[in-house]
């Protein structure tokens, strides 16, 4: 890899700070410990796997790079026996650990003690009868999380925290270009179908392998404005990519103009939890709704329903007499 | 005076009543004895305790538990990792 990221895009100030750490590492082999802290599908693992790609061992040759998902580590016992002995000792790698949320309360105290932030590269760590030796210039120590306000707080303070920043429409609208082979896009065509990524780059080549099967499906390989709204009527996607489920709590605050979480509860059917963390958190991004002690629909929102929402039969037949 | 007993339902127990001291109502016989009178599917009548002391409480006994860990839950403590080589 010649230019560390090339591949990605966007997350400017992801990259600047890793490229950073990149050039400090090519100097002393040592990186600090890193921790990737972003909402799901903004590319934490895969910016990880090509910082890990960029390290190069003292022979130069590439470090291999070691992934895993901490909600599989149950006791430090299984880690020390199944990952630091045969993968980790005496080897130079890079260590993910991605969800790192879940560590078990047992590895996380002896991470404490592992990555203190003392002076000195090496660290023997004891524990039972065993000796465990750690040497940061050879093991290079990552950490991901979606949900870092669950981190041990003593552990999160050892750490040095990478921040991730939601896409721009433009920039995810690269990402989706980049996925699809064979296939022009007209330039706003593009950027509407970027729109309902929802800023997520997963769900932005998840909506790029859509668009593959659907011009597939329609024997074109231009997609244009007008293919757009046709490929999001066949799929069910609604514009800025809002749900079914928002669409229809935005539908009840156009109606009845405010209402209180209970009454979004009854009218949904789903739990406060549910409406407060999946529903309202997206509506209030897009400022289509805002919360002041009750539910309201803002003019973007209103503006959002009576555009897409299609008039119901007893409204035309109104219009109609 | 004879020292007095109670029934109970509290009302003072007959004098004379109850098993006299070496009366027994059962008595020791051989097995073969009983086999060679009685056809395998004939009914007999036994006492309860000592049905119960011989099988019920083999009935009763649960198995137990093998110390070593399932299968299940070997796979559940195995780590999930994967390791990326770059060329």
């Amino acid at each position: 890899m010649e230019i560390p990221f090339a591949e990605l895009f966007g997350q400017i100030n992801v990259k600047k700070r890793l490229n950073f750490y990149l050039k400090a590492f090519d100097k002393t082999s040592l990186c600090p410990f890193l921790l990737l802290v972003g909402a799901k599908g903004l590319g934490k693992t895969e910016f990880a796997r090509q910082f890990g790609g960029n390290l190069k061992n003292m022979d130069g040759k590439n470090r291999p790079f070691l992934e895993m998902n901490c909600s599989t580590i149950k006791n430090l016992e299984g880690f020390f026996d199944q990952i630091f002995i045969p993968l980790i000792m005496d080897s130079e790698i890079t260590v993910l650990f991605d969800e790192a949320h879940e560590l078990p309360k047992d590895v996380t105290n002896a991470f404490l003690t592992i990555f203190n932030t003392e002076r000195g590269h090496t660290r023997d760590f004891r524990w039972r009868d065993g000796q465990y030796p750690f040497d940061f210039k050879q093991q290079t120590f990552l950490f991901a999380t979606t949900e870092p306000d669950k981190l041990f707080p003593p552990l999160k303070d050892r750490l040095t925290t990478v921040d991730f920043e939601d896409y721009l429409p433009s920039e995810l609208a690269q990402i989706l270009e980049s996925q699809v082979e064979g296939i022009a896009f007209e330039d706003k065509a593009l950027l509407e179908v970027a729109k309902t990524s929802r800023g997520n780059a997963r769900d932005c080549v998840k909506v790029a392998k859509e668009i593959q099967i659907w011009c597939a499906a329609n024997d074109t390989n231009i997609f244009r404005l007008k293919d757009f709204e046709q490929f999001t009527d066949d799929l069910g996607i609604n514009p800025l990519g809002v749900s079914h489920i928002e669409k229809k709590l935005l539908s009840i605050l156009r109606k009845d103009g405010q209402a209180s979480l209970q009454e979004l509860c009854a009218k949904t059917g789903l739990s406060r939890t549910a409406i407060q963390r999946d529903v309202e958190l997206y509506l209030m991004k897009k400022s289509l709704i805002k919360i002041d002690g009750k539910r309201h629909i803002t003019k973007e929102g209103s503006d959002y329903i009576d555009k897409f929402s299609p008039p119901k039969i007893k409204d035309v037949k109104k219009k109609i007499k | 005076m004879a020292k007095v007993t109670y029934n109970k339902d509290g009302t003072p127990r007959k004098q004379g009543s109850g098993r006299k001291k070496g009366s027994l109502s059962l008595m020791r016989v051989k097995l073969s004895e009983l086999t060679g009178k009685f056809n395998p599917n004939d009914p007999i009548i036994i006492g309860r305790k000592w049905y119960e002391n011989l099988f019920k409480k083999v009935v009763d006994i649960t198995p137990q538990k093998a110390d070593t860990p399932s299968a299940a839950d070997a796979v559940e403590e195995k780590i999930a990792y994967k390791i990326t080589t770059f060329k």
